[in-house]
């Protein structure tokens, strides 16, 4: 009986649509859960047109830092890696930075920057140094024979950073990157309830200061909800992606 | 035209190892001449591969000269130089034909003739009807071919290639031997064109079955210990007794 069963759903199922009905189910939960959440927004009285704003405010201002910190991250793990000695006196010195607690510099910054420019600086200064590392990793672990091979064909310039350098650390650059979100989120939240007038963090430290734990709690569910969204619809498809041939 | 191709005069080369300088290749003298296709033996750590980065232009030698065609072979990369490796040395993220394509559009040859070569080099190496795939999607043997057609789709004057049979189980290693033979053979039966080989390997049989001229290097640091000729007829009989003969000589010579 049971066997029969399972011989169905191979034959009229099959693979193909196994994995449609995974992702109609994965896609329903997550419709499912934006709704709910909005829902309980709308009932508790939270003002969803403020938070939304807020979350879009924040995203925006974490991409404007990514951005920065990508290019500067590849463009320094290119130079540092071009010689050992530059390794060797560099690294340090970045691993030293990356430790350097970050909020407890903000109100320094705030002074000297403003407080737009301030989170975008501090921002940079955290996501910058995941992806720098990552990237050094990526470019050290480059085959030789593979960078031979290009030599050998005559690649150079602009050609060689298109069609070798650039796929060669993409996987590498996408696993800095997804580390380096994580950070900036953190850091986001924090430089934005002490010295932001817009965003999800000062709409937290509003919700805080008014003692209402209701907005409070909504506010960072949807922040982890938009996490997780990124996560599973850009950074996880965006690693399977570039690594699925790698040898 | 000259009758040699490369000319590799008085060349040395060290490697600076942990603040230790260590000659690898000591003052060697090699004439290679136009369509021959020449083996490179010797111990291993005897500073093959060094010879063939210095003679393809990937490392340059301390001392010495290294001429193909007359030029400097830093001045030939990305133009007639093809190289085989060891270990294929794919790019894992292109398909199959984009990484035979690879040399033609360092060379900025129009796409569509990229793509035309790519293919007409892959069904020369057996693979119709795999362009479209990736390298890890291949077997072992099947990515050597594909080594094979990307060096052999620009058209090289001078192939070379580093222990090119080594990784490959001894059937496919025999039997992708035979085809790149015949395709060298049939290269220099061509009025126009030709393609030299150098080939470095430790296995004495290969380079006996494969070569006209085998040269044998020293243990480190690598000098030519002598220059054999190989004038058995093609195709070469394992068989016969000399083959064995030859092989027994170079043998003698390399364990020396």
């Amino acid at each position: 009986m049971r066997k029969q069963k399972n011989r169905f759903y191979h034959f009229y199922l099959g693979r193909e649509l196994k994995h449609w009905t995974r992702a109609l189910f994965g896609f329903g939960i997550i419709v499912a859960t934006t709704v709910a959440l909005l829902a309980v927004g709308w009932f508790t009285g939270v003002d969803l047109e403020r938070l939304l704003e807020g979350l879009v405010v924040s995203f925006g201002r974490v991409m404007l830092a990514y951005a920065i910190s990508l290019v500067l991250g590849i463009l320094i793990a290119f130079f540092v890696t071009r010689s050992e000695a530059a390794e060797n006196f560099f690294l340090p010195i970045f691993e030293t930075a990356q430790s350097l607690p970050t909020v407890a510099i903000l109100p320094l910054v705030i002074l000297w920057l403003g407080s737009q420019s301030a989170i975008i600086f501090l921002l940079v200064i955290t996501m910058i140094w995941p992806i720098t590392f990552s990237v050094v990793n990526g470019f050290k672990s480059i085959p030789h024979s593979l960078s031979e091979t290009a030599r050998i064909y005559g690649a150079k310039g602009w050609k060689k950073l298109r069609y070798f350098t650039l796929p060669m650390i993409l996987p590498s650059m996408i696993t800095g990157s997804i580390i380096g979100w994580g950070e900036g989120w953190e850091v986001l939240v924090a430089a934005e309830l002490l010295g932001a007038q817009s965003g999800i963090g000062a709409y937290i430290g509003e919700a805080a200061h008014q003692e209402k734990t209701i907005i409070m709690v909504m506010a960072i569910t949807f922040l982890m909800f938009i996490i997780f969204l990124l996560n599973k619809w850009v950074w996880v498809p965006l690693l399977k992606q570039t690594t699925k041939h790698q040898l | 035209m000259e009758t040699s191709i490369v000319k590799i005069e008085q060349v040395s080369k060290s490697f600076l190892d942990e603040e230790k300088r260590e000659k690898v290749i000591d003052t060697i003298n090699l004439e290679i001449k136009r369509g021959e296709f020449l083996a490179i033996i010797g111990p291993s750590g005897s500073g093959k591969s060094t010879l063939l980065r210095c003679l393809s232009g990937l490392i340059k030698p301390d001392t010495g000269r290294i001429s193909i065609d007359g030029l400097p072979p830093e001045k030939c990369l990305g133009k007639n130089l093809g190289f085989v490796f060891q270990d294929f040395a794919l790019f894992w993220w292109m398909t199959v034909a984009d990484n035979v394509a690879f040399g033609l559009k360092m060379k900025g040859v129009k796409k569509w003739e990229q793509k035309k070569l790519a293919h007409e080099h892959l069904n020369l190496m057996g693979l119709k009807g795999f362009e479209d795939d990736y390298p890890d999607e291949l077997s072992i043997g099947m990515r050597q071919r594909v080594g094979f057609a990307r060096a052999l789709a620009i058209e090289p004057e001078l192939l070379i290639m580093d222990e090119p049979f080594s990784s490959l189980d001894a059937f496919t290693a025999e039997k992708l031997r035979n085809e790149l033979l015949l395709i060298w053979q049939k290269e220099n039966e061509k009025e126009q064109g030709g393609m030299t080989v150098v080939m470095v390997t430790h296995l004495v049989e290969e380079a006996v079955a494969m070569a006209d001229r085998i040269v044998v290097l020293t243990p480190r640091p690598a000098k030519i210990e002598r220059i054999v000729e190989n004038t058995l007829l093609r195709p070469r009989d394992k068989k016969d007794a000399g083959f064995y003969r030859l092989v027994d000589t170079i043998t003698t010579l390399v364990a020396a």
